[in-house]
């Protein structure tokens, strides 16, 4: 404990209170212009005899995409499976990496479950 | 003031949030949790605005949204403020995954809180896929028969899970008011557990150190 004292010095306030109060004020600003800028529209109502295909949220869009590749009666593969055990693998993540070599085992599955999303929202966008 | 602080103890709270040591070595990429925070206490704070006017229900969703972008004051600022915010909020949680997991930070003993840090975010994509609906317009609508649909892929049970999300066999009314209460209380409220979470074991284990 007394180790610990020694080599922190810095409290929360005052060295770090400035700083933050600066980074609230920067993400208002942002999210302000952008929701000046940018507002969203009324959307049409609701037509059912008029189904289209309807474009998500970014963060779902590479879902979408996933489905595309798994046919007829494997779909669910793509609906629950994969987005699934992604969301296992991640929180399994520290039981993965016990050090050593299976360190780098747990960045490659990592860095897979980040690149896997990235490459199916561009192909989203590009077939859209 | 001594009156006060004697029954209330505020000094002493402040005493222990205010002084609370920070390890001088951490850069401004430990801000990204903190942005996200930022970021879910406005969409809190705009949620709550936003449902003085909005109704859930088949009838008055749609309408109660054009009155919110038309005619109340401000009303437009407020809607594209909650749902950019959910956006950045997003974002930022990914970037802050992506720091803790270069930091090795998820190692014990931090297992639990990295958990709980993946909940959060899927918690809060649940979040972003509930209130998509509650504008009640043609996109909202074929978003969320495609999304729920999907549940329905799943062998023996799809049948009875789609009809449990929806409330029905179809999108509905019943969706509608489903999705409004997941949306503007059940998952908040278990991200405000989580988050509580979150933040006490990082208090009691403190930051982690920089490799």
């Amino acid at each position: 404990m007394k180790e610990r004292i020694e080599e922190i010095e810095k409290t929360f306030y005052p060295h770090f209170v400035a700083e933050v109060v600066v980074v609230i004020f920067f993400c208002l600003q942002i999210l302000i212009v952008i929701s000046m800028l940018f507002v969203p529209e009324m959307g049409r109502p609701i037509d059912l005899s008029r189904q289209y295909q309807p474009r998500p949220e970014w963060y779902f869009l590479w879902l979408f995409e996933l489905v595309k590749f798994f046919p007829g009666w494997s779909v669910v593969v793509g609906t629950v499976v994969v987005p699934l055990a992604s969301v296992l693998l991640l929180m399994m993540m520290p039981f993965i990496d016990r050090g050593g070599s299976s360190s780098k085992m747990a960045s490659i599955i990592f860095y897979l479950l980040l690149v896997m999303p990235v490459l199916l929202t561009i192909s989203y966008i590009l077939s859209h | 003031m001594s009156a006060i602080d004697k029954r209330f103890k505020l000094s002493a709270l402040h005493r222990r949030i205010l002084k609370k040591p920070i390890p001088d070595n951490i850069g401004y990429g430990y801000c990204l949790g903190g942005m996200a925070f930022t970021f879910f206490l406005i969409l809190a704070a705009t949620g709550l605005m936003l449902t003085l006017y909005y109704v859930p229900s088949e009838a008055e969703a749609y309408k109660s949204v054009q009155k919110i972008t038309e005619d109340v004051p401000l009303g437009w600022l407020v809607r594209s403020m909650h749902k950019w915010s959910a956006s950045l909020f997003i974002i930022f949680i990914l970037l802050h995954t992506l720091r803790v997991f270069a930091a090795k930070a998820y190692r014990a003993p931090r297992e639990l809180n990295w958990i709980i840090g993946v909940k959060l975010l899927a918690l809060s994509m649940g979040s972003g896929f509930t209130g998509y609906l509650l504008p009640w317009d043609q996109k909202a609508y074929w978003a969320t028969e495609v999304g729920t649909s999907m549940a329905g892929t799943v062998p023996f049970i799809g049948e009875y899970l789609v009809q449990f999300i929806r409330g029905g066999r179809e999108v509905g009314g019943e969706t509608l008011i489903r999705f409004y209460s997941a949306h503007a209380f059940i998952i908040p409220l278990c991200i405000v557990a989580l988050l509580w979470m979150h933040f006490h074991i990082v208090r009691r284990q403190g930051i982690s150190k920089r490799l």
